[in-house]
């Protein structure tokens, strides 16, 4: 046998000596229990019955479920009073576009307004955020 | 040594009145004789697993009102006191799960078996000590330990009392009492 086996022995039986031969408390079976409800217990650890105490949970238990669901539905409407109806589609506020189409002049020098042929141009498509050249679309010529 | 062998106890008054009906009464009586003989043993033990008087005393009330409320539906009564050391057991890890018996009720609430100072003091210490490893154990090897070095119990009547395999419970036994070493030398 270990030491530590000795050393178990040795302190359960120094425990389980320290309740003595008739320190059993009085058996009461009028009672829930004190798992059921340790609260019951005072400081000084003796019993009390608790029914009576316990006896207005429920309403106390209701009493709040009714008035939080109360309070959640009153702010739920002046939530939804307060915002008007939705815009159809997506809000274009604050979208920027990845692409973006650019003119470009292929003529040295713009007509005249009211000439006979007009500027030649082609369109140019680029990145938004880089503003590298992705397509370039020429017209035909007239 | 024998868990049961504690010295009969003297019946108390103090019951509450019992429920209409013979089958109450009886049921009553028969809970009552088993506190009688057998209380103190399971306190005892509830005891040593806690090492807290009054959390093993309610522990143990629990227990026989536990099987007062179901002795009509205990089909072989003969089994009452294993399902008393059963429910007591169970009892404690829930005392343990809820921490309600401290570290610190541990070392000074309880009545000092020695007889000089010295002793008293060197006996607390060893007992703390002892008591917080324990309760550092997970709850098979910590019961595993308490059946057998406190109730010398045997594996194979560990496993008969808590249906755990003969092969478990040497590994548990094993395990517990490495780590229990391990803390112990630290500490010390």
């Amino acid at each position: 046998m270990t030491r530590t086996e000795d050393r178990l022995r040795t302190i359960f039986n120094g425990i389980a000596d320290e309740i003595p031969a008739g320190g059993a408390p009085p058996l009461d079976l009028g009672s829930r229990g004190f798992w059921s409800n340790p609260a019951a217990f005072d400081r000084n650890d003796e019993w009390r019955p608790a029914t009576r105490s316990r006896r207005w949970l429920p309403a106390v238990a209701a009493s709040l479920a009714i008035a939080v669901l109360t309070v959640a539905a009153v702010i739920g409407a002046n939530l939804s009073a307060g915002r008007g109806p939705r815009p159809a589609g997506p809000s274009s506020v604050g979208y920027v576009p990845p692409y973006y189409v650019a003119l470009k002049l292929l003529t040295p020098e713009p007509t005249r307004p009211g000439g006979l042929f007009p500027a030649r141009t082609e369109a140019v498509v680029r990145s938004t955020a880089t503003g590298a050249t992705i397509a370039t679309i020429t017209p035909p010529a007239p | 040594m024998n868990l049961y062998s504690g010295p009969a106890q003297r019946h108390r008054p103090g019951i509450a009145p019992a429920p209409a009906g013979s089958g109450d009464q009886d049921a009553q009586a028969a809970v009552t004789a088993l506190y009688r003989d057998h209380a103190v043993a399971l306190i005892k033990l509830a005891h040593v697993m806690l090492a807290s008087r009054t959390t093993a005393e309610d522990v143990v009330q629990d227990a026989f009102y536990g099987l007062y409320r179901h002795w009509n539906r205990l089909a072989d009564k003969d089994k009452a006191v294993g399902y008393l050391r059963t429910s007591v057991l169970n009892g404690c890890r829930t005392a343990l799960r809820r921490k309600i018996s401290s570290p610190e009720i541990i070392a000074t609430r309880e009545p000092m078996p020695a007889t000089s100072a010295e002793a008293a003091v060197l006996w607390a210490a060893e007992r703390g000590e002892v008591a917080r490893a324990l309760r550092r154990l997970p709850n098979r090897q910590r019961e595993v330990l308490v059946l057998t070095y406190y109730l010398d119990l045997t594996g194979e009547q560990i496993s008969a009392e808590t249906g755990i395999r003969a092969t478990s419970i040497r590994s548990a036994r094993h395990r517990g009492l490495a780590a229990l070493g391990r803390v112990l030398k630290e500490s010390s």
